[in-house]
């Protein structure tokens, strides 16, 4: 046994012995044994509080009070680990879920990621001088020309399936920013092969 | 409770550790045996508190002015027997003094009014 658990158990045994003598001289005064052992327990008073004062003295309280940190830092320190693991958990877990998600609504759900993407459309292009009547792409004159002047559609847009090229002018009110006017200017005199044009 | 205690004086504190040096200077006695001598010889005006005496008697060990030992008591019981080591027989020269000190000082407080009162 430890010194510390020593010392506690001899507080105990003499305190245990103090009610047995004070018992004993009630009894001996004519008090019945229960009622003599009760009234010297009662006496007594808080047996708990007076073996944590005793204890005070003993001057080691200090010790006891650090051991009570250290126990408890630990304590503490587990649930830190805890806390760690359970943010890194809810992190990777939400982020996995995010990133599904993007995945699933770019691939599945919103495979046309525009803006107003339900005004935009597109349309074919009939050429009488083809035996087909019909013709995929413009020539970058003719698209640009129906970029300024069509007043059914806001605004064009083409591709290239070289490369894609951005012709979009941002709104009516903007100015073309400064890749689609390098890239309008780049392509201008050419003809914009296999070029779809979409308008919105 | 209150009642009980109502023709006993409450320790002034400080003297507790006078009064269990002094009953062990009579002999070795145990933590029981402590508060009914003190309780006798000051006849029945004088009750040590439980809650106090231990305490007490632990720190008056941890200062060497006692030391304890387990004995088995007439009635074959196993108690905790304190003595007076020498340490603490100068402590209550020093204790008793001290309440000389303080005992004639409260009697000059007291003394001029009872001289004065008719």
């Amino acid at each position: 046994m430890t010194f510390w658990g020593r010392k506690q158990r001899e507080l105990r045994d003499e305190l245990e012995s103090h009610i047995r003598m004070a018992a004993q001289d009630r009894i001996e005064r004519g008090e019945d044994a229960v009622g003599a052992r009760q009234h010297a327990r009662r006496e007594l008073g808080n047996e708990t509080l007076i073996r944590e004062t005793a204890r005070d003295q003993w001057g080691l309280r200090w010790l006891e009070t650090l051991l009570q940190d250290l126990r408890y830092a630990i304590h503490a320190a587990q649930i830190t680990r805890l806390h760690a693991a359970c943010c890194r958990d809810l992190a990777l877990g939400i982020g996995s879920v995010t990133l599904i998600f993007s995945a699933v609504y770019g691939v599945i759900l919103n495979t046309f990621p525009f803006r107003d993407a339900e005004q935009v459309t597109s349309f074919d292009i009939q050429d009488l001088s083809r035996p087909t009547n019909y013709r995929e792409s413009l020539s970058m004159p003719e698209f640009l020309y129906l970029r300024e002047h069509s007043q059914a559609f806001q605004d064009f847009s083409g591709e290239s399936k070289r490369k894609f090229v951005q012709l979009l002018r941002s709104q009516a009110t903007a100015g073309p920013p400064p890749d689609t006017r390098r890239c309008q200017a780049r392509r201008h005199s050419g003809v914009c092969d296999g070029s779809e044009a979409v308008a919105r | 409770m209150k009642t009980r205690y109502q023709n006993r004086i409450e320790l002034l504190q400080g003297t507790l550790d006078l009064l269990i040096l002094q009953t062990l200077q009579w002999g070795p006695q145990h933590g029981y045996g402590i508060s009914q001598a003190i309780r006798i010889h000051s006849g029945e005006v004088l009750q040590v508190d439980t809650g106090s005496l231990y305490p007490a008697l632990h720190r008056l060990e941890r200062q060497r002015w006692i030391k304890a030992s387990w004995q088995t008591s007439e009635n074959k019981q196993r108690v905790r027997v304190y003595r007076l080591t020498t340490a603490g027989k100068r402590q209550l020269t020093h204790e008793r003094s001290r309440w000389e000190q303080i005992s004639e000082a409260i009697a000059g407080i007291i003394a001029p009014r009872e001289r004065s009162s008719p």
